[in-house]
């Protein structure tokens, strides 16, 4: 656990409205270390003679080799601080939390507003990765999902980067998705901005796509169906030929779309080969077919029989259309 | 009982309304929607319609009730109607039971502050400030107190109203918000059952209906139910936010849903960022609102009651019942306690107030009606008097 109190000078920088940046660094760093909140929390109060308070969590950084009991036990103390907002960022990193905080950036000042622009994916086009504690806490305590973190890497340069997805089963981590899944999985959770994508049709690219997603579970004989429903919207841009017609729009919407849709359902492949369901497929069969939910005591032995169906819809924009 | 002689001014019709709905909601709303969603699921909204139907009839009863003698508190003509023994059991019921209440509201604020914005300040503090805060609202009279909660209580309904348009940005599942169709009777009963503490103690009514203008009644009662719809429509807000946000799962685990709700709520931008955070302390307002008029009710019952002979020794009544409220209060350690006095004694013993009783005195009123008529006369009599 690392606390952070300010230093005496950016207090006094702050009482003459100075920015704090001029005078150093605005807080002080304690790392502590120990087996539970309160224990790192006593242990960094007796190093201070400063009165610390736990009331402002800043960011939660979980370790990959965390146990599903320790883990339980960290969020069960974490939601029990009556005064905290359960707002703070969590992230999961393979990384101790001391190298992950000493890299540079450039949100000193404004912490939470750093994270929320630091965890929007970079290899992969901003898919908003963020995920706030009260978000976290309610995928791990509801049936029929599984908690998924952003997974942050530390590269040997000391730059962080977060560009991929941290899968959870239960508590337990599993794997990472690679950044082009984590692309996919944004797609597939609504979440992707501004993606990018090359589409061998007179070589076109689409890009700025964005859309939204919508998932229905449906039940056919007892076979379980669960369908995503993704409305985009794109851009085309680099096109060849100077002019494009109806038709070849119609191509390229056709190909990237189809292309998108393989991507989808390899990714939900993926996490049906290690029975992860990120995507709250029992959670919606709960919602939507509760009978039919009651029936399955173990969601994890039937969501690899789950068949999935992607339907992407994609709409062109030509590049300068008014949309 | 000539309410003029006594010096005790009258209430308009909307002062009336106030008052009444301050009685009520404080209660239950810190864990609201929890009893709900913990019993009934996401059927949980089908349990609260039901309470809000079963107290839009039982306010029926008691304002029918309030008409055998309009211009007679419950405990000063229930004596006439019913005989004074039954009387005097039926009397001192209401007042342990609007004791109790006060006790119960007391310990929430007090665990619910010491949880999550004091928790270094000791708890005889935390129920110190609530009851002085409540005895200085209600040492005014009825008057006061009705003005008092015009001018604080409705401006933080609709601010915390407001407040809650904020939390449809955190509506992660929309499909939510659609009440489900899977209809399970005994839970949603059950939990129907567990939340209707939330509308508990509007019976305050029964009490203040004499002190409101007689030509005012008529719209008093249209204003108590015209509150009751709007108290309806923002629970069903709120109830509705909160699960299409957290899920039904989750929101079993929390303490407090809908103030952790309102905490999640982040204004970027604005100049208060927690802006959730500054409502929720807005509603100390109810909590001092609910125990004020609780008080209020208690102190006119045992005056009624003709221990001491005149309302006029309102304020040597009040004070030594804020004593007992307050020692009462710091003997219940937590707030798990109260939830379970709650739904052991105050639940059944709410029932009784708003549903039997007034069933009964109906009852016996259609079998005496030579005793109503009587009732009656002396009241308008009363009113000509007092008018």
């Amino acid at each position: 656990m690392i606390v952070q109190y300010p230093t005496s000078s950016a207090l006094l920088d702050y009482a003459d409205h100075k920015p704090v940046s001029n005078s150093g660094k605005p807080v002080e760093d304690i790392v502590v270390a120990g087996s539970g909140i309160t224990q790192c929390f006593s242990r960094a109060q007796s190093k201070i003679a400063k009165d610390l308070y736990l009331g402002q969590i800043q960011l939660v950084d979980l370790s990959t080799h965390m146990t599903p009991p320790t883990l339980l036990r960290a969020l069960v103390s974490l939601n029990r601080i009556g005064t905290m907002d359960l707002t703070p960022f969590i992230f999961v990193s393979g990384s101790p939390l001391p190298d992950v905080m000493d890299t540079p950036g450039n949100g000193a000042q404004f912490p939470t507003l750093y994270y929320v622009t630091q965890e929007t994916c970079v290899d992969c086009q901003p898919v908003n990765l963020s995920i706030h504690l009260w978000q976290f806490s309610s995928d791990a305590l509801t049936p029929g999902v599984d908690p998924h973190l952003p997974y942050v890497t530390v590269e040997p340069n000391k730059n962080v980067t977060v560009n991929r997805i941290a899968l959870y089963r239960h508590l337990q981590f599993i794997v990472a998705l690679n950044p082009q899944q984590t692309a996919d999985y944004g797609l597939l959770k609504g979440l992707a901005q501004k993606l990018t994508l090359a589409v061998p049709y007179d070589h076109a690219t689409v890009r700025d796509i964005h859309g939204y997603s919508r998932l229905s579970t449906h039940l056919k004989g007892g076979q379980i169906q669960a369908r995503f429903h993704i409305v985009l919207q794109g851009t085309l841009a680099n096109l060849r030929s100077i002019t494009d017609t109806t038709t070849d729009n119609a191509i390229i919407a056709r190909e990237s779309s189809e292309i998108l849709s393989r991507q989808c359902l390899a990714v939900l492949t993926f996490t049906q080969q290690h029975d992860i369901d990120p995507w709250g497929i029992g959670r919606m069969l709960n919602w939507q077919h509760p009978d039919a939910f009651a029936r399955y005591p173990h969601w994890h032995h039937e969501y690899p029989r789950v068949e999935m169906v992607v339907h992407v819809q994609m709409q062109l924009h030509k590049l300068g259309d008014l949309k | 009982m000539l309410n003029k002689e006594l010096g005790i001014s009258e209430l308009s019709g909307i002062q009336f309304g106030t008052i009444v709905t301050a009685g009520y909601l404080a209660l239950g709303i810190f864990y609201f929607p929890r009893e709900l969603v913990s019993t009934a699921g996401r059927g949980g909204i089908w349990a609260l319609w039901i309470d809000g139907l079963v107290t839009f009839l039982s306010m029926k009863l008691n304002f029918a009730m309030s008409r055998l003698a309009p211009s007679q508190t419950f405990v000063q003509f229930v004596g006439d109607l019913v005989s004074t023994p039954v009387a005097l059991v039926l009397d001192l019921f209401r007042v342990v039971y609007h004791l109790g209440l006060a006790v119960l509201i007391t310990v929430l604020f007090t665990s619910f502050m010491g949880n999550d914005f004091l928790p270094g300040t000791p708890t005889w503090a935390l129920a110190g400030i609530a009851i002085v805060g409540a005895v200085y609202i209600a040492s005014f009279g009825t008057t006061a107190l009705a003005r008092l909660l015009q001018v604080g209580y409705i401006p933080m309904m609709l601010i915390n109203l407001l407040s809650l348009g904020l939390t449809i940005t955190l509506i992660k599942y929309p499909l939510l918000l659609l009440p489900p169709l899977t209809i399970r009777p005994i839970p949603i009963f059950e939990a129907a059952y567990r939340e209707f503490f939330i509308f508990i103690g509007f019976e305050v009514s029964i009490t203040l209906y004499p002190f409101v203008k007689p030509r005012d009644r008529n719209r008093a009662e249209l204003y108590a139910t015209g509150g009751l719809g709007l108290v309806l429509f923002s629970l069903t807000f709120m109830y509705e936010t909160c699960i299409a946000a957290f899920g039904p799962s989750y929101i079993t685990y929390m303490r407090w849903p809908t103030v952790t709700l309102l905490r999640a709520v982040e204004v970027s931008g604005f100049f208060v960022e927690k802006w959730g955070s500054l409502v929720i302390t807005l509603w100390t307002v109810a909590v001092l609102g609910f125990l004020a008029v609780r008080l209020w009710c208690v102190v006119h019952d045992i005056a009624a009651l003709h221990f001491v002979h005149s309302i006029k020794h309102y304020r040597y009544i009040l004070l030594p019942t804020a004593v007992a409220v307050y020692v009462l209060g710091l003997s219940i350690p937590n707030a798990a306690i109260t939830n379970d006095l709650t739904e052991k004694l105050f639940i059944p013993a709410g029932v009784i107030q708003l549903v039997v009783i007034p069933v009964f005195v109906l009852i016996i009123g259609r079998l005496r009606p030579t005793t109503v008529a009587k009732l009656r006369k002396r009241t308008t009599r009363t009113s000509t008097h007092s008018s």
